[in-house]
């Protein structure tokens, strides 16, 4: 399968630190999800991928385009992009549909009763369609996610990048954002940046960890559930050199690592238990 | 090979018309329906309604209605509709439209306000040839085009103006105080600068916004009308290139945009402001001319 995205020993640097350090991964269709501490580096990959700045060693490749070439080459990756920010200040005054129908503009929808129409179809694709003219200030902060990531829809793009997509939403519209992006990556590449482990498991194919400006594990979600096989432990009390512990609500103490004491019962372990294991050790040595 | 070559390459159809079109059409639309332009425009025309019955003179002060309502305030229109696009396309991230497309929508936008001082202006203007007799202080000692390039400069210009610094302050700055305080600097240089102060009165011209005459008064005779040297012109080309450089300026903000030929603009635009400003201080009208004074004594340029 063709790479929609090739990232080839990319290091970038805010004054002498390295955020980004060599690195190298390529993405094919379907759903990624970019996982890591905060500070790891994402945003700033997110940043480099979608063309907002630029590495400073190696090289990125978007559907056969430079990310650090000429205007027309960035122009020609940004049309097929779709991009949901972390952080989206929204103007003050516009409706639902106003807003959407501005950043259709912005991406090259000058055709008005087809814009019109792509925006009808992404405010019906987040659940948004019954009140297309209600101010974006009049919304809930569940809803207006999901209006930022109707916008991030609109021309169904190649390449979609999400950061932290699901922040804010409620079970059910998580459910439905799960549903949505699933349709989505039937034809398209999907970059989810996310802390929601539930989230990986539920739709992506692929997980990469970036730790310290590093990818410390790029591989399917399947094969990083298993590299917590045998370390995750369920007991009456928490295993003193545990990862992390916390209460099960099968009852009892869930316990990510360490050495089980007598009794332990190993618990099968899901994306979280993973993400712990191999972030616990160097997140505690972050904050030494 | 290369990385690159060895990946297939996605190209997308160009769109039919450039996207500026597009996004000067809605910021034109989203202008006309600003409450304050649109209280602006009604205070600025209500202005009129005194002078268009009855024989009261029509001087430069009428401009102060477009000037104020329309141009000052238009430096407040127009960053914040700068900074409430701005805030769509953080939302989208990068756009195959750039920043310096939706500016050249914006600068589109400003047209509606010069659109509507210009009207004033020729109404005024109108009723001033039509109506000689109600022309007051300088209109009745000047020439046509003299009060022309005075009115037109102060009522319609002003106009464009206010709203394109208001376009460039959005573009320099994210600071919510900006506009206002751009707006109270103007106002305050307008005053140092307006001519009341001997020193100034040919640098005055330096300023967006000065005045040509009006009742300043002389010693024994506070109420006597005066004319100030220079060329109205020359200074009506000189805010003209200014709204030009204002322009480029803004467009300029988006670093994607900084071409040498931009560059080039500036350049040529700043040597053209340069030469008009000191065509307009020294050419025209020799020295400040206190009225009554016969027509023919004057020397008009401009």
């Amino acid at each position: 399968m063709p790479s929609t995205v090739r990232f080839s020993h990319v290091t970038r640097r805010y004054g002498p630190v390295a955020v980004l350090d060599d690195v190298s991964f390529d993405l094919t269709p379907g759903i990624t999800a970019l996982l890591g501490p905060n500070g790891a580096g994402k945003t700033t990959l997110l940043g480099l991928l979608s063309t907002a700045s630029r590495a400073d060693e190696g090289e990125i490749t978007v559907l056969g385009h430079r990310t650090d070439g000429p205007l027309a080459e960035r122009t020609e990756i940004r049309r097929r992009l779709g991009f949901l920010p972390q952080e989206v200040r929204f103007p003050a005054g516009m409706t639902a549909f106003g807003f959407l129908d501005y950043i259709a503009v912005l991406k090259e929808w000058d055709d008005t009763s087809a814009r019109h129409a792509e925006v009808r179809r992404v405010l019906a694709l987040v659940g948004l369609d019954d009140r297309p003219t209600i101010k974006v200030r009049k919304l809930s902060g569940g809803q207006r996610r999901r209006l930022a990531f109707a916008q991030s829809l609109i021309g169904d793009p190649d390449l979609l990048i999400l950061d932290e997509p699901t922040t804010g939403l409620d079970p059910e519209q998580r459910a439905t954002f799960r549903a949505t992006l699933s349709e989505r990556a039937r034809a398209g590449t999907v970059l989810l940046a996310t802390h929601q482990t539930e989230d990986v498991a539920a739709v992506c194919d692929r997980v990469i960890v970036l730790v310290g400006g590093r990818v410390a594990h790029d591989g399917d979600v399947a094969g990083f559930v298993a590299s917590a096989r045998d370390r995750v432990w369920l007991h009456d009390r928490p295993v003193a050199d545990a990862v992390a512990t916390w209460r099960d609500p099968a009852g009892g103490v869930r316990s990510v690592g360490g050495t089980p004491p007598t009794g332990a019962q190993a618990a099968p372990p899901t994306v979280e238990d993973a993400y712990l294991l191999l972030v616990g050790p160097a997140a505690v040595e972050g904050a030494a | 090979m290369t990385a690159a070559e060895s990946l297939p390459i996605a190209t997308v159809a160009e769109p039919a018309r450039p996207a500026w079109v597009e996004l000067a059409r809605i910021e034109v639309r989203r202008y006309l329906g600003r409450p304050a332009f649109l209280i602006g425009l009604a205070l600025t025309y209500a202005a009129l309604l005194p002078y268009l019955d009855g024989d009261e003179p029509t001087d430069e002060l009428s401009m102060i209605a477009p000037a104020a309502l329309l141009g000052m305030v238009g430096i407040s229109v127009s960053a914040h509709r700068v900074w409430a696009s701005d805030r769509c396309a953080e939302a989208a991230g990068p756009t195959p439209v750039v920043q310096a497309s939706r500016t050249i929508g914006h600068l589109a936008a400003c047209l509606v306000p010069f659109l509507a001082g210009l009207g004033f202006v020729l109404v005024t203007l109108l009723r001033a040839r039509s109506v000689p007799t109600v022309r007051g202080g300088y209109a009745e000692v000047m020439s046509d085009a003299w009060v022309a390039a005075v009115w037109l400069a102060l009522g319609a210009v002003s106009c464009l103006g206010g709203p394109v610094l208001g376009v460039v302050v959005a573009r320099k700055t994210k600071r919510a105080a900006a506009p206002i305080v751009t707006t109270v600097g103007l106002v305050v240089a307008v005053i140092v600068f307006q001519g009341l102060f001997e020193p100034l009165r040919r640098v005055r011209v330096v300023l967006p916004w000065t005045y040509w005459g009006g009742p300043f008064g002389v010693d024994g005779d506070p109420q006597r009308s005066v004319v100030l040297s220079g060329s109205p012109g020359w200074w009506l080309a000189y805010v003209l290139v200014l709204c030009a450089i204002g322009a480029v300026v803004a467009v300029r903000a988006d670093v994607e945009a900084r071409t040498a030929r931009s560059r080039s603009a500036l350049f040529v635009l700043a040597g053209l402001a340069v030469v008009a400003v000191v065509l307009a201080m020294f050419t025209g009208t020799a020295e400040t001319i206190v009225s009554p004074v016969p027509g023919g004594a004057l020397s008009e340029g401009g």
